[in-house]
């Protein structure tokens, strides 16, 4: 073992080596795209191998959690880049991985006939950007951090307006950029903050991040850190009320990097947030009321993420939404692990940790699977919205199976991974009663209900895009014309759904691997009792408590369907053939069937206070009567748009003192010499 | 360390100089502007050589040398050349009316006099006194700047500031070291010239020296 180990490259070599490719690979694309003219996909090829090297890394270190560090032989004088490799990292990274290959098989296809300026645009930001992602979660100072950080915002908002021509989606990335600069400007402050509360040796190198950790501060000091950092990593993972870029930025993006923003860029962000809070902050600064605030947070995020998606028929856009709510729901298992660690009850900590941590890797499998699938849909009808699909089942079987797999999983549905950590959630809410004061308890057991309504609105909001996209009649010609996708754009597909599937079937392995995540933050370890056979049975806590085997789930489910197909198949009648009973209508026709708003429609109604609506009725007498209805964020009318406005009214006013004469501007000079002489008087 | 004679004789350089920077303010025609700044470097040049007698230092000799050469001598030649070739004539338009900009300058006088009162007790020198004359010349200059609408004006205030800030030096602590007098005196020698041509180039795009033109063009 020992020599092997010398004869390998480290996990942290494997990673470097992976970061160091993807940026070079990034860089020499563009070249290549005169000399790749017919074989576009070898370089996508080779971008796949870094993200093997990263899965390898990732996985590798998470078997012998260790950590490993290193600094690069570049840099800034006397303020050295650091890089490191931890459990926390290597589990990102594996996440990272893991995406990055499906998606990047996927490119293959879905960039086949894009313009070379277009190809070449992708080849540069596309692996700058996994590169700067991977060179995050390595970071072990303050400047690489920040450094990777804005180039993962700058190459991701580069990836967002690939189709610049369109105003709409310049407009959508620049909202992107200045959310992004906020949340950057936010992250810089909170470091700022940390590094002061550490004791200056007056070298640049206590920037590193160990040299951070477990600095004593005064009491405000863990607060602000802890706020700036959920609102500057927040605004990047789209927390309600930053989340407004979110919706804007991923329908205009392509496909694959709303895939690897969706899947991949957020869970950058939660992974910030947790090295930030749990590592650089230490645990020993937390207190409840925080974990309460991550609560809320997630909670509402969820709550609006899920009602704003049942209104959308932008597949994309609703898909964007449904990010909202998941990112919630991770910052629920995150909220609740930091209440229950403070309050002193490690086991449903670290069950709501492992539950968050799984619910990132699951959200990263089928919210990419989704974002792929709802993109090849797009571009082989070519239609944004919803309500001119139908049908799909018949034209596109595979690509719709596997959209299929990624809504049952995102919907929370047994045997699926989805279900999994949502339930693992839940395990840890349910221990509550432990908690001290009736206040906390409160929380945690609403802010588990609106965990169980917002995924029930989940299934029902994916209830409404199977239905109304994949089955029933075309509602357009495009539709009804559609074909199926390629190979490789379909071989992609195929193994997020796979992984879904086993991160399902086989959560054992992956509580395994957390676990040693949990451990190597917390000290503390996920109890996971393997008395029973752990391939089949998954208890967090123990077997009394709660357990759960998805394989015989899926092996009685199956058993029960085949036996009622069978005795149907039995049981039935001979079948006369003929044409649906029509009442009367002349015709039938696919304008007939509910659209995508009729599924929000009920929903819209309750909740009713969390929509600006825009409708418009027609009246009963109208020769062409139109239904129109539009659905507007609330949070623009109420939160942004009175900013812009009060930015406007301060920018005129300061138009008015910047009035372009001379000799006014020579007149603020004499008053600041007069004031500062003033001062001067004041002086000793 | 006692010059009774030398110390009045400063003083009343000083108070020559303030009421030339007054006269300044007040005054409507060009060339009337260009002779009261050759009276200011008169009166600069005699007061550094009077502070340079009475405390010894050498360099101020030098320098009181240089300033008669420089502000005497070479800037109105070529202050005078360039209202010549630029056919400059007549009054000097204001912003403000006369009365009112005395009267400022009255309470900037008293001003500076109060903000100088922790300087004099610093310094050292034996026309400490004066600090606060320096420090009117440098604000009434401002107010010269900031009064006339005219380039050729404002650039005459900009010089007696200059003025005003070697006065100050010469009595806050005599003066500032050699190479930074020198390389100040050519700045503004350099500066000047360069006004001269910029002044050329303004008139020849908007045909008057008038700056709100400027300030037109550059709304648009």
């Amino acid at each position: 073992m020992r020599l092997a180990g010398q004869l390998l490259p480290t996990p942290l070599d494997q990673a470097d080596m992976a970061l160091v490719a993807w940026i070079a690979l990034g860089c020499i694309g563009p070249l290549l795209t005169g000399v790749l003219k017919k074989h576009r996909s070898l370089f996508f090829g080779c971008l796949i191998l870094p993200g093997v090297l990263d899965c390898m890394a990732g996985i590798g270190l998470l078997i012998h959690p260790v950590r490993l560090s290193r600094e690069l032989p570049f840099g800034l004088p006397g303020l050295p880049f650091r890089i490191a490799l931890d459990p926390l990292s290597g589990f990102f990274l594996t996440v990272l991985g893991l995406v990055s290959i499906p998606v990047l098989l996927f490119c293959i296809g879905f960039f086949r006939g894009s313009s070379p300026g277009k190809t070449r645009w992708v080849f540069f930001w596309l692996p700058v950007f996994l590169g700067t992602m991977s060179g995050v979660l390595l970071a072990d100072d303050v400047m690489t951090f920040l450094l990777f950080w804005e180039g993962m915002a700058l190459s991701s908002f580069f990836l967002v307006v690939t189709d610049m021509q369109e105003a709409p989606v310049r407009k959508a990335g620049f909202l992107y950029l200045l959310m992004a600069q906020i949340g950057t400007g936010l992250i810089i402050l909170s470091f700022f903050l940390l590094s002061a509360g550490t004791p200056t040796t007056g070298r640049m190198s206590s920037l590193a991040f160990e040299n951070l950790v477990h600095g004593s501060f005064p009491g405000w000091v863990p607060w602000s850190v802890f706020l700036l950092s959920l609102a500057g990593f927040g605004a990047k993972a789209g927390i309600v009320p930053l989340h407004v870029w979110l919706p804007e930025a991923h329908p205009a993006a392509p496909a694959p990097v709303s895939a690897l923003m969706s899947g991949l860029m957020l869970k950058i962000a939660i992974y910030g947030m947790i090295r930030m809070d749990i590592d650089l902050l230490g645990l020993s600064h937390i207190v409840p009321a925080m974990g309460v605030t991550v609560l809320i947070v997630g909670s509402l995020s969820a709550l609006f993420g899920v009602l704003h998606a049942l209104m959308q028929h932008d597949p994309k856009r609703l898909l964007a939404y449904h990010s909202i709510e998941n990112i919630g729901i991770i910052l629920i298992g995150f909220g609740l692990f930091l209440l229950f660690e403070s309050t002193g009850h490690p086991v449903p900590a670290t069950i709501a940790f492992s539950a968050a941590l799984f619910h990132v890797l699951n959200h990263a499998l089928f919210k990419s699977l989704l974002f792929l699938g709802a993109g090849i849909v797009m571009q082989k009808t070519g239609t944004h919205n919803l309500n001119d699909l139908g049908g799909l089942f018949r034209n596109m079987p595979a690509t719709s199976t596997f959209f299929l797999v990624g809504a049952l999983a995102i919907s929370g549905l047994p045997p699926l991974n989805g279900f999994l950590s949502e339930w693992l959630t839940f395990q840890s809410a349910l221990w509550a009663p432990s908690l001290s004061s009736i206040l906390l308890q409160s929380v945690v057991v609403l802010s588990a209900a609106l965990l169980a309504l917002s995924s029930a609105l989940t299934a029902m909001c994916f209830v409404k895009v199977v239905g109304v996209a994949f089955l029933g009649q075309a509602r357009s010609i495009k539709a009804a014309q559609a074909r199926e996708a390629g190979m490789a754009e379909l071989s992609g597909m195929a193994l997020l759904s796979l992984g879904c599937i086993g991160a399902g079937l086989f959560p054992f392995p992956a509580l395994k691997f957390l676990s040693s995540v949990v451990t190597s933050l917390t000290g503390q370890s996920l109890p996971l009792p393997a008395e029973k056979d752990p391939w089949l049975w998954l208890a967090p806590v123990s077997y009394s408590r709660a357990q759960y085997s998805p394989l015989l789930l899926l092996l009685s489910f199956l058993l029960i369907m085949g036996a009622l197909a069978f005795w149907l198949r039995r049981s039935q009648k001979p079948v006369r053939v003929a044409p649906t009973w029509n009442c009367g209508y002349p015709v039938r026709d696919s304008r007939m069937q509910d659209t995508a708003d009729a599924f929000g429609q009920p929903v819209r109604h309750f909740f009713a206070p969390f929509f600006r609506m825009d409708r418009h009725l027609p009246s009963a007498e109208d020769d062409q009567p139109v239904y129109r209805l539009e659905v507007r964020d609330p949070f623009w009318a109420s939160l942004y748009d009175p900013i812009a406005s009060a930015l406007f009214f301060v920018s005129e006013i300061v138009e008015k003192i910047r009035n372009r004469r001379i000799s006014q501007y020579l007149l603020y000079s004499v008053l600041t010499l007069i004031l500062l002489l003033l001062f001067f008087e004041e002086g000793p | 360390m006692h010059h009774p004679f030398e110390q009045s004789l400063i003083g009343l350089l000083g108070g020559l100089l303030l009421l030339t920077v007054f006269a300044m303010l007040s005054i409507r025609r060009i060339f009337s502007m260009i002779r009261i700044f050759v009276l200011q470097g008169l009166i600069l040049s005699a007061s550094t050589l009077t502070v340079g007698l009475a405390s010894g230092e050498r360099h101020l000799l030098f320098e009181a040398a240089f300033t008669f050469v420089l502000k005497v001598v070479a800037l109105p030649v070529l202050l005078f050349h360039l209202i010549r070739r630029l056919r400059l004539r007549g009054d000097v338009e204001v912003v403000l009316n006369v009365p009112i900009t005395m009267v400022t300058g009255i309470f900037l006088v008293i001003f500076s006099y109060a903000v100088a009162s922790p300087l004099v007790r610093m310094a050292m020198t034996v026309s400490r006194g004066l600090i606060g004359v320096g420090l009117a010349t440098i604000l009434l200059s401002f107010l010269v700047v900031l009064t006339r609408r005219k380039a050729m004006t404002q650039v005459m205030g900009l010089l007696s500031l200059e003025n005003g800030l070697l006065f100050s030096a010469t009595n806050a602590t005599y003066g500032m070291p050699m190479i930074v007098e020198l390389g100040v005196a050519l700045d503004v020698l350099v500066g000047t010239l360069l006004f001269g041509v910029f002044f050329f180039q303004i008139r020849d795009s908007f045909e008057k020296l008038d700056l709100e033109r400027l300030e037109r063009t550059w709304e648009d």
